[in-house]
């Protein structure tokens, strides 16, 4: 299989020399194209400070990170910007929308910044609003949208570039049980049907158990990982809780 | 402690504050300078007629400056109600930790008082220096002497600054404690989260209120300019019609072009949905949207000041050519016959004084006489009949003045006026007021019958004049053959003379001499010296009133615009992130907060443009009926001027918006 992102031996330190602090200690993983992989982590543990060097928002301090194969750890300025607009799609946990554009219009803002016409924006934005239905918010500002709508939107903004690959950061974050479950249906759909490559950060046990791997993260460095496999969602999600059992501690109350 | 706090985040917020408190020394500075006039160098060294000119301008700029304080203090409230609305995190965190409203209160109190204490100091010392150099400037003005110069502080100025911007940031402070006081907590401590909510107003009713409010406009435009003659036949209040019909016209306009922005750029999908341009026109249209009422006032703002200046400088200039053209004879005395009173001899009167006798040259007298039978409307020959429809309430009776050739050539000596040499049958044309009249006249080659002669027209008209005044004023007299003047009917006599001294204080005598002679019969009389300083003085009032008021308005309107740009693009750092997550490359970025700060300058400034092309020409007309013609030439400067300080908030606005945004 192609390999979409390589991370190898990262490390992040904070602070100065006298009290440094190692947010990321040497993590090394590789994520499959069309594979959906999540990592787990209780607060502090370090997932966010790794999606931020991945998605170029943070530099690493060591270890390189590539993505289709080019190392991102060596991008500067506009090259960077370049990076994201075309290999990277953003999900937030505050959806991060524009709110003085409507969902079409924020939509159409990752294709416009990579020039494309008028008339693929359009064709694109309709593709996508049908199969995630979303249609009939596209003339809604934000205001008038529920958090899941929003979500949708935004998830939505992330891949109608097609980019090599889809970061979500917390996206159930701040979405009620049922959106959560519309959203995470929706990133199947995605993950299945339009192949697209999703690494999502997620401190939620029934969130991650939507992956096709579980990646756990402890203390800056990789705990376990769980891969799917055949087993049934319900399965997968049983497996994860005993892994965050073994984590002990913090994680049990995201539960 | 709380005087601790408000230092340290006067010093914080400094970068913030950096336009508010340019704008408050800008206004104290001018302020003081404008209210300092009196007691500057060039001013001390002024006597006679000027020091008047002096204490009119004085009284005038200080009516103005209440004017003026009014529209600073409106500013500064303005301003400082957007600077607290920044911090209203901040004073959300001071009240979980326990610190009660009072408090918060007397720490914004504390600022306000260091933020008007510091602007005063700064805003007087720049005053005070920048006075130094005005005065310059005013002694160029005045051809004063500045070779005593001397440093000059105006107490009277400073006091008065002082006390003035010390009621306004009192209003501000007693504003400020109220704003906090109606504040809850939950909103101060999640005003940066609140979501935006788009008004969208109905595109129907916007396209309405759009073609009335162009209605409106066209109609005052057309009321200014093309009917400005009837409206000049009316009471001065009809004046207010086109004024209130501007007003509301442009808030319309600016009301209805906000609603409808958005839907006609929208249309245009090639350009909206391109690179940032959607997200640039949301936020102009947005920022116009909540402030329609600020952009209007800024606009017609922006408008009086292009007016204002405009005039005043052409006023200046006009002064400035004007007086040596139109007043080539240092002095002149003028006396109408009359069949009842004894003639008087101007003559004699120059011969009998002795100053005047030693001390002057080329004295030249001249008679008019006039001819029963040839009134205005016969010399317009068959001109007349389309000048009656046209003005109907000229005088068409009233008598022509008729100069013999001889005069007229002596006059034009001294005058520097073209020469004639005419023939018997011949009459010549000298006006330079509507002169356009006669020129037709004398192009339709019309006969006149002056004294039972049948007269064919000379050249063309002579421009001249017999009276000499600050403007153009002859609307024409004729000139014949000597041989064909009948002497009986005498109008009047003109005695034109040079001082063939220099000394100022002879001439003084002399020109006290002749303002205090009063014959039996009224005579009028003129001189170089009181006509300039006549003139010098409305120009110099018109000068400094335009630019006082110029200034004020162009900084308040700028730093109105400058401050909602800044203040938005701190609320939008958030916007900016979310465009750099998705991929906006930098300058892609930087070009989409040029568009916004430039379309959202441009806004008021365009629409003031057209008004001002209007205005001017009814300017124009007012001038005119000052007897002031010619064409406004003062626009150029203006337009310079207003790009300078319009421009400079600009680009500090963009530059500050850029590394606000920066990440």
């Amino acid at each position: 299989m192609e390999k979409i992102l390589k991370v190898e031996n990262v490390e992040k330190y904070y602070g100065s020399k006298s009290s440094l602090t190692k947010a990321i200690n040497s993590i090394s993983f590789e994520v499959e194209k069309g594979e959906f992989v999540a990592i787990m982590g209780a607060s502090g543990s370090g997932k966010t400070t790794l999606l931020n060097m991945i998605s170029t928002i943070d530099k690493v301090t060591a270890g390189h990170i590539y993505v289709d194969g080019e190392d991102i750890t060596k991008l500067k300025g506009n090259k960077l910007n370049k990076f994201r607009r075309n290999k990277l799609g953003f999900i937030f946990q505050d959806f991060n929308l524009l709110d003085t554009l409507t969902g079409y219009e924020n939509i159409s803002l990752a294709l416009s910044i990579q020039n494309k016409s008028y008339k693929e924006q359009k064709e694109k934005i309709e593709d996508i609003a049908e199969k995630l239905g979303i249609k009939h918010i596209l003339n809604k500002y934000p205001y008038q949208m529920s958090g899941g709508e929003k979500q949708r939107i935004a998830s939505s903004r992330a891949i109608i570039t097609n980019p090599s690959l889809v970061l979500a950061d917390e996206p159930t974050g701040a979405l009620d049980s049922k959106s959560s479950k519309q959203l995470l249906s929706s990133f199947e759909y995605l993950n299945n049907n339009l192949n697209s490559t999703i690494l999502m950060v997620t401190h939620d046990a029934f969130t991650a158990s939507y992956a096709s791997r579980v990646i756990f993260i402890k203390d800056g460095k990789i705990f376990n990982e769980l891969h799917r496999g055949e087993s049934s969602r319900k399965e997968f999600f049983n497996n994860i809780i005993e892994v965050v059992t073994l984590l002990g501690g913090e994680l049990n109350d995201a539960l | 402690m709380l005087c601790k706090l408000s230092i340290s985040n006067i010093k914080k917020s400094f970068k913030d504050y950096a336009i508010y408190f340019t704008t408050l020394i800008l206004g104290i500075c001018i302020f003081y300078i404008f209210n300092s006039i009196d007691s500057q160098t060039a001013m001390l060294t002024l006597t006679g007629r000027k020091e008047d000119i002096i204490k009119i301008l004085t009284q005038l700029l200080s009516y103005v400056s209440v004017f003026v304080s009014c529209i600073l203090g409106f500013l500064i409230i303005y301003a400082s109600r957007f600077l607290i609305k920044k911090r209203n995190k901040e004073f959300g965190i001071y009240m979980t930790l326990g610190m009660s409203k009072r408090r918060i209160s007397v720490i914004l109190l504390l600022e306000t008082f260091f933020i008007g204490l510091i602007s005063l100091a700064i805003g007087l010392l720049v005053g005070i220096a920048l006075s130094q150099i005005t005065s310059i400037f005013i002694a160029n003005m005045f051809e004063a002497d500045m070779t005593k110069y001397t440093f000059n502080l105006s107490k009277s100025a400073t006091i008065k600054t002082i006390i003035y911007f010390g009621i306004i940031y009192f209003i501000v402070m007693v504003f400020n404690t109220i704003i906090i006081n109606k504040n809850k907590l939950i909103n101060l401590l999640q005003a940066s989260k609140k979501q935006e909510k788009i008004k969208l107003k109905n595109p129907v009713v916007c396209i309405i209120l759009f073609i009335i409010s162009v209605l409106m406009l066209g109609t005052s435009y057309y009321m200014v300019t093309q009917g400005v003659e009837s409206l000049f036949k009316y009471d001065v209040k009809i004046l207010l019609v086109p004024i209130s019909l501007g007003g509301v016209g442009t808030v319309l306009f600016f009301y209805s072009v906000a609603g409808m922005l958005l839907k006609v750029l929208a249309r245009c999908h090639k350009i909206y949905y391109k690179n940032l341009n959607a997200f640039v026109f949301k936020q102009l249209s947005s920022k116009i949207n909540t402030m329609v009422i600020s952009i209007s006032i800024i606009c017609l703002m922006l408008f009086m000041t292009l007016c204002l200046l405009s005039s005043a400088l052409t006023i200046k200039n006009h002064f400035n050519k004007s007086i040596n053209k139109y007043v080539p004879a240092d002095f002149e005395l003028s006396a109408f016959y009359n069949d009842d009173k004894e003639d008087i001899n101007l003559q004699d009167f120059v011969e009998n004084e002795s100053i005047i006798k030693n001390n002057t040259k080329d004295i030249t007298v001249v008679h008019t006489y006039y001819d029963d039978n040839f009134d205005y409307g016969a010399s317009l020959g068959d001109y007349q009949d389309e000048i009656r429809k046209r003005n109907a309430y000229v005088r068409f009776n009233s008598s022509v003045e008729i100069m013999s050739e001889t005069d007229y050539n002596n006059l034009a000596k001294i005058m520097n006026f073209e020469t004639v040499n005419l023939e018997k049958d011949e009459y010549a044309i000298v006006s330079n007021y509507d002169a356009e009249i006669y020129k037709e006249v004398v192009r339709r080659n019309s006969i006149m019958n002056i004294f039972g002669n049948n007269l064919k027209p000379y050249g063309n008209v002579i421009d001249g004049f017999l009276m000499i005044s600050a403007n153009p004023s002859n609307t024409g007299f004729f000139v014949i053959d000597d041989s064909v003047l009948k002497g009986e009917n005498k109008d009047r006599q003109v005695l034109v003379g040079n001082y063939s001294t220099e000394d100022e204080a002879t001439i003084e005598s002399i020109e006290k001499k002749i303002n205090d002679y009063k014959p039996e019969f009224g005579i009028m009389r003129n001189t170089k010296n009181d006509i300039k300083e006549a003139a010098v003085g409305l120009s110099v009032i018109a000068t400094f009133i335009g630019l006082y008021l110029g200034i004020i308005f162009l900084i308040s309107s700028s730093a109105i615009l400058a401050l909602k740009q800044l203040s938005d693009c701190i609320d939008d750092k958030n916007k900016y992130r979310v465009l750099r997550q998705i991929g906006a490359d930098e300058k892609e970025i930087n070009k989409a907060v040029f568009k916004q700060t430039l379309m959202f300058f441009m806004m008021p400034l365009s629409l003031a443009v057209v008004h001002t092309i209007f205005g001017l020409k009814f300017c124009a007309s007012i001038l005119r009926s000052l007897g002031i013609a010619g064409a406004l030439d003062g626009h150029i400067a203006t337009f310079l001027f207003l790009i300078a300080i319009y421009g400079i908030y600009f680009v500090v606005t963009y530059l500050c918006s850029r590394n606000i945004i920066k990440e």
